[in-house]
């Protein structure tokens, strides 16, 4: 094995940290001189900082602010700003970058745009306040933003679920949903009732205005199932409804 | 980052208020304990604060590279409290386990979940003793050695495998074919 050879199988090790000092060293000592390998290290960084932008969004205690204005020695700031409405801004290279980012292939990047479209054409919909419920084609491939409305126990509640024009994916958005207790969440439920088909369509947590959604996710194409519905459960979810229903809807 | 390296507080509190979930978040699913994910959480920010000329805007997002600070910090205090899986059980199951978590919008919320499910599926279609090794070399900070003793394999065994999967992820992930 030459010393490129052996080098490239270390690449790896290098970007996940899992070398021990001495092979470090020579991993470095290389790199000046081997472009191949630079450009190797990043395409492996990429793919470990991909895996790390999926991490589950939790919630640090509101104190751990204040602690890190004593560490560095800087007056408490003001209490931190209610989470926006709208989508809050992005770092450098704005939202649509890390978007188009995520999804490089581009089969993909066409079906993430026409949902992210309908998404934004969604809260439109839910921004005028639709008088009646019912179906609106969002756009002409004929995706579709179903209006979603809330049961006896939440009244005001209202939202849509946007599915692709092909029925494999689509997403949920909620407004004035009742706020949640601690520990609990709200999770989406995807029924095929001649089937006796029932599973979760994932969990998702509301901002101060019961507004709040998620891309729902589902073992087979949204199209083929019947019913919707959401109800409160467990953060952690449930196997099957158990709490109080806000939302639901037979589907098309 | 400018404002941050002029030891502008304001921008400080800005940069946490916008990434304190995302690093909190990381650390908590690498470590497993609150109280060690608030001190990571408090150890990446200072860092951020003290060595913000570190950042090169020219190498990639800031996102990226605090992601990649929180993770070399967290590896760190796995080390040093030799916290190991079997206290913090960090599997490819857990990291990807969904807890009701709150996103800044419901756009946020689809762009995240639509993410994680192809980076899911990539993890998905490596052979499981690949996604094994690279398990415990990605959140539990395991040096090669230590992961063939953990696994009892051969040195080179652990090696290829880990070169493997990196390898296919980032074809399925971002189409490159590495050498």
């Amino acid at each position: 094995m030459t010393e490129f050879e052996a080098i490239k199988e270390l690449l790896p090790g290098y970007v996940l940290g899992t070398l021990d000092p001495a092979e470090r060293m020579r991993v470095r000592e290389f790199l000046d001189a081997c472009r191949g390998c630079r450009e190797e290290i990043a395409h492996l960084t990429a793919v470990t900082e991909r895996i790390l932008e999926t991490a589950v969004e939790l919630d640090p205690a509101p104190a751990l602010r204040g602690r890190l204005q004593e560490r560095i020695g800087q007056p408490a700031p003001a209490a931190a700003p209610a989470r926006p409405k709208a989508a809050a801004p992005e770092p450098a290279g704005g939202f649509w970058a890390p978007l188009w980012s995520f999804f490089g292939r581009p089969a993909v990047q066409l079906g993430m745009a026409v949902l992210l479209i309908a998404l934004i054409a969604a809260n439109f919909l839910l921004w005028r306040a639709q008088e009646r419920p019912g179906n609106h084609a969002i756009n002409e491939r004929g995706m579709q933003a179903l209006a979603v409305q809330g049961t006896a126990d939440t009244p005001e509640a209202s939202g849509f679920i946007l599915i692709s024009a092909d029925g494999q994916s689509g997403a949920l958005v909620a407004d004035n949903l009742p706020g949640l207790a601690p520990g609990t969440a709200y999770q989406v439920w995807l029924a095929i009732d001649e089937a006796g088909v029932l599973e979760s369509g994932g969990l998702f947590q509301v901002d101060e205005n019961g507004y709040g959604g998620l891309g729902l996710q589902a073992t087979r194409p949204l199209s083929e199932f019947t019913r919707i519905g959401v109800t409160v459960e467990p953060e952690s979810g449930s196997s099957g409804p158990t709490g109080l229903k806000v939302l639901g809807r037979d589907l098309p | 980052m400018v404002l941050v390296a002029g030891k502008n507080g304001d921008a400080l509190t800005a940069l946490y208020d916008r990434y304190s979930r995302f690093v909190y978040s990381i650390s908590w699913r690498m470590l497993g304990q609150k109280h060690l994910a608030e001190e990571i959480t408090l150890d990446v920010f200072e860092r951020v604060w003290f060595r913000a000329d570190a950042f090169q805007p020219e190498k990639g997002q800031l996102k990226s590279w605090i992601a990649r600070l929180t993770r070399n910090l967290s590896i760190d205090r796995i080390r040093h409290e030799k916290i190991r899986p079997e206290m913090t059980a960090v599997s490819w199951a857990d990291w990807f386990q969904e807890l009701g978590s709150r996103h800044s919008s419901p756009e946020l919320a689809v762009t995240r979940t639509l993410q994680a499910d192809r980076v899911q599926l990539a993890i998905q279609e490596l052979p499981g003793e690949q996604q094994e090794a690279l398990a415990y070399a990605f959140f539990g900070g395991y040096s090669h050695q230590e992961i063939a003793n953990l696994l009892d394999l051969p040195l080179g065994t652990v090696k290829t495998r880990l070169r493997l999967a990196m390898k296919k992820l980032a074809f399925l992930l971002f189409d490159e074919e590495l050498g």
